[in-house]
């Protein structure tokens, strides 16, 4: 697969985005002005580029014309959030715009559905026999599609994202059942249990006790 | 009502006013003069009538009987054929009638009041039955045998119907003339009174939003001198409103950017807390998640801070300038400035400038900072001080970087950076040159910058002298 180019003269949020981007499976690359952006597009051929539009040298609506010219999809990520940068930025073909502050898994799922309408790639995430689809909202194991309520789905592809890191259970309920005053994460235990059940899964979601849940690699014991 | 219609009616009810008067006035003293005449014409008839009758009544017979004779005689007299007479009656001495051709219309009680007669000519007027009106003229007359009065009747109809003519006539005529008047009055009012209606317009578009409309009637009356106030009135009103109008454009901008430049910190922020927050990732990525958000914490810490600043300049009135001796100035400078290379060289200069000299330390130690930024370890960074006769000019000269003119006239705008990334990473929030821009307005003089890429840059700032050099604030 090919990288993705990240144009951001704002070094903090290219890395942030180049970090976001390699801990969902992505290979970047980056550029921190619009020169070198655009050397970059006319060396190498990208999946897909994220831009920002006030680049020093070369803008991003003018790296966005030279990007059409090879098809490569590109989504702008930037403070302007006027309606008319909007608009003007979608209407040159941008296919998606993110306005900052953005979450990082906010932008791992643009990517990802960008990715898929312009038929690049479909990723799949798998883990131990169980593939999930992400754009299609399909869970398989061993080929057998499974029936997953929506926020064992949402559970789910959080742990496979983010697999072999343990996620703390706070921020974990907060995902899901969203930033609840009544703070209980009993509702997360037993979400865990039915996916365990679920999926014929026992140690390969790991407890870290107190802490929070974790998706075991592949070759861990 | 309108104003001219008001306007015509008044002017109209004066005219018929004073017409009216003129007419009655002249009306009566032509009736008094006609009347004069009547009168002198009635006494002047009386008297041929009254030589007529003495001459006709002397009697032709020496033995006749007085009475009946004088009675017959005046009888014939008046009924004498030929020369047609006025009315006439003649009265004895003790007052009876002895002959008479009054018309039978007028009563003998009103003509009884004209006998006897007396020797002066007495006139007086009557009313007979008919309502006709005479003039009696009633006076004696001397015959040999005895005094007779006689009463002659004169009438005034022919008078009276002369009035009412001339009357009708006049009054006719004041009614047409009034009628032209009005017509000619509407249209003067309606004349005077356009210039009104179109100020009227005019301050109706304007309130409605059209600020550029003015009236600029000709002429040199009133009515032009109030368009000539309106048209001075509704350009103030466009400038104040321009004026606003780019206020606001510029704090929106200055708003825009400021959000701007709070998202970039924000992003980052955000999203290394959030990556932090959400898993225990490894070692070197949290080291540098949490080295990010401290470093852009404190970046929006220095531009918070730096905000505060431009904001109080912002609303500050200009202050109070005091002498301040240059090298004072400098001495304190090269204290608060950081120690690092290049260090900045001073001019050696007692001058005594006019400022505020916290504000002025403020402006040159910014300048200073910007100068060494910009220019490597070995470069230089100087303080000239150029004298004119009245005016001092200041100099920070850089042996640096220099700045593209396509960016020199920004770089005095709230946030605006040429280089954001470098700027960042030497603590740069892109407000400096903008307090430093607000300092020397404050000081009634501008920055002049110039640079070439490469070479270096130049900013000069220009203050007035003070007047005595022997008072010092050092």
């Amino acid at each position: 697969m090919r990288p993705i180019l990240i144009a951001e003269d704002e070094r903090p949020i290219a890395d942030l985005i180049e970090l976001t981007l390699t801990g969902a499976g992505y290979a970047c690359e980056q550029a921190n002005d619009g020169g070198t952006a655009a050397d970059l597009i006319a060396e190498h051929d990208y999946e897909l580029a994220v831009l920002d539009i006030m680049l020093p040298g070369i803008d991003g609506y003018e790296l966005l014309r030279y990007l059409r010219s090879t098809g490569t999809p590109v989504i702008f990520v930037t403070a302007r959030t006027t309606l008319q940068d909007r608009v003007r930025g979608l209407n040159l073909g941008a296919d998606d715009y993110l306005t900052k502050p953005f979450e990082p898994l906010e932008l791992v799922a643009r990517v990802e559905s960008v990715l898929r309408r312009t038929g690049r790639a479909n990723v799949v995430l798998r883990a131990f026999g169980v593939e999930l689809d992400p754009a299609a909202h399909t869970v398989t194991r061993d080929g057998q599609p499974l029936h997953l309520a929506p926020r064992e789905f949402e559970l789910l592809e959080l742990l496979m994202r983010n697999r072999g890191l343990t996620l703390y259970r706070e921020v974990l309920y907060e995902r899901l059942w969203g930033d609840d005053e009544a703070f209980d994460t009993r509702p997360l235990d037993l979400c865990i249990a039915r996916l365990r059940r679920k999926l014929g899964w026992k140690e390969e979601i790991h407890t870290v006790f107190r802490v929070g849940y974790r998706l075991e690699q592949e070759d861990a014991p | 009502m309108k104003l001219g219609h008001k306007l015509t009616l008044a002017l109209l009810c004066v005219l018929a006013l004073v017409l009216g008067l003129c007419t009655l006035w002249t009306q009566d003293r032509q009736w008094e003069r006609a009347l004069q005449d009547a009168r002198s014409a009635a006494l002047a008839d009386w008297q041929r009538e009254a030589d007529a009758l003495q001459q006709g009544l002397l009697p032709d017979d020496q033995y006749s009987n007085y009475n009946e004779e004088l009675y017959s005689r005046a009888w014939r007299h008046l009924m004498q054929p030929g020369a047609p007479r006025a009315a006439l009656a003649v009265y004895g001495q003790d007052g009876t009638l002895l002959a008479s051709s009054m018309p039978v219309t007028l009563a003998q009680d009103e003509l009884a009041r004209a006998v006897p007669g007396d020797a002066d000519l007495q006139l007086l007027t009557a009313v007979a039955a008919d309502g006709t009106r005479y003039f009696l003229c009633s006076g004696l007359v001397l015959l040999p045998e005895e005094c007779v009065t006689l009463v002659s009747a004169q009438s005034l109809d022919g008078l009276f119907a002369d009035r009412a003519l001339r009357l009708r006539d006049a009054a006719l005529t004041q009614v047409a003339a009034l009628a032209v008047a009005a017509l000619l009055t509407l249209l003067f009012c309606r004349r005077m009174v356009r210039p009104l209606e179109q100020l009227e317009a005019a301050s109706r578009r304007i309130a409605a939003g059209a600020y550029d409309r003015r009236t600029a009637l000709p002429g040199s009356d009133e009515i032009a001198g109030l368009s000539r106030s309106f048209d001075a009135m509704a350009a103030a009103v466009q400038e104040k409103v321009n004026d606003l109008q780019r206020h606001l454009q510029a704090r929106d901008a200055f708003v825009a950017a400021f959000t701007h430049e709070l998202k970039t910190p924000m992003t980052s922020m955000l999203g290394y807390a959030d990556l932090l927050r959400g898993a225990e990732v490894p070692a070197a990525t949290r080291r540098k998640a949490a080295d990010f958000i401290y470093h852009e914490s404190k970046r929006l810490e220095a531009l918070s801070g730096r905000l505060m600043e431009l904001m109080q300049l912002e609303h500050e009135t200009p202050p109070a300038l005091e002498p301040v001796r240059l090298d004072a100035v400098f001495r304190q400078l090269e204290r608060a400035l950081p120690v690092g290379a290049p260090m900045p060289v001073f001019a050696d200069c007692r001058t005594v400038v006019l400022a505020q000299r916290e504000l002025l330390c403020d402006l040159l130690y910014n300048l200073l900072q910007n100068a060494r930024r910009a220019t490597p370890a070995g470069g230089t960074v100087a303080v000239e001080v150029q004298e004119e006769a009245d005016r001092v000019t200041l100099t920070v000269r850089d042996t640096g970087c220099g700045i593209p003119a396509g960016d020199l006239p920004h770089v005095t705008e709230p946030f605006y950076m040429v280089d954001k990334s470098r700027a960042r990473d030497q603590g740069g929030s892109g407000m400096g040159l903008a307090l430093c821009a607000r300092i020397a307005e404050l000081h009634g003089t501008r920055l002049e910058l110039e640079s070439r890429p490469g070479a270096g840059t130049r900013v000069h700032l220009t203050l007035q002298k003070a007047k005595e050099d022997g008072h010092e604030t050092a």
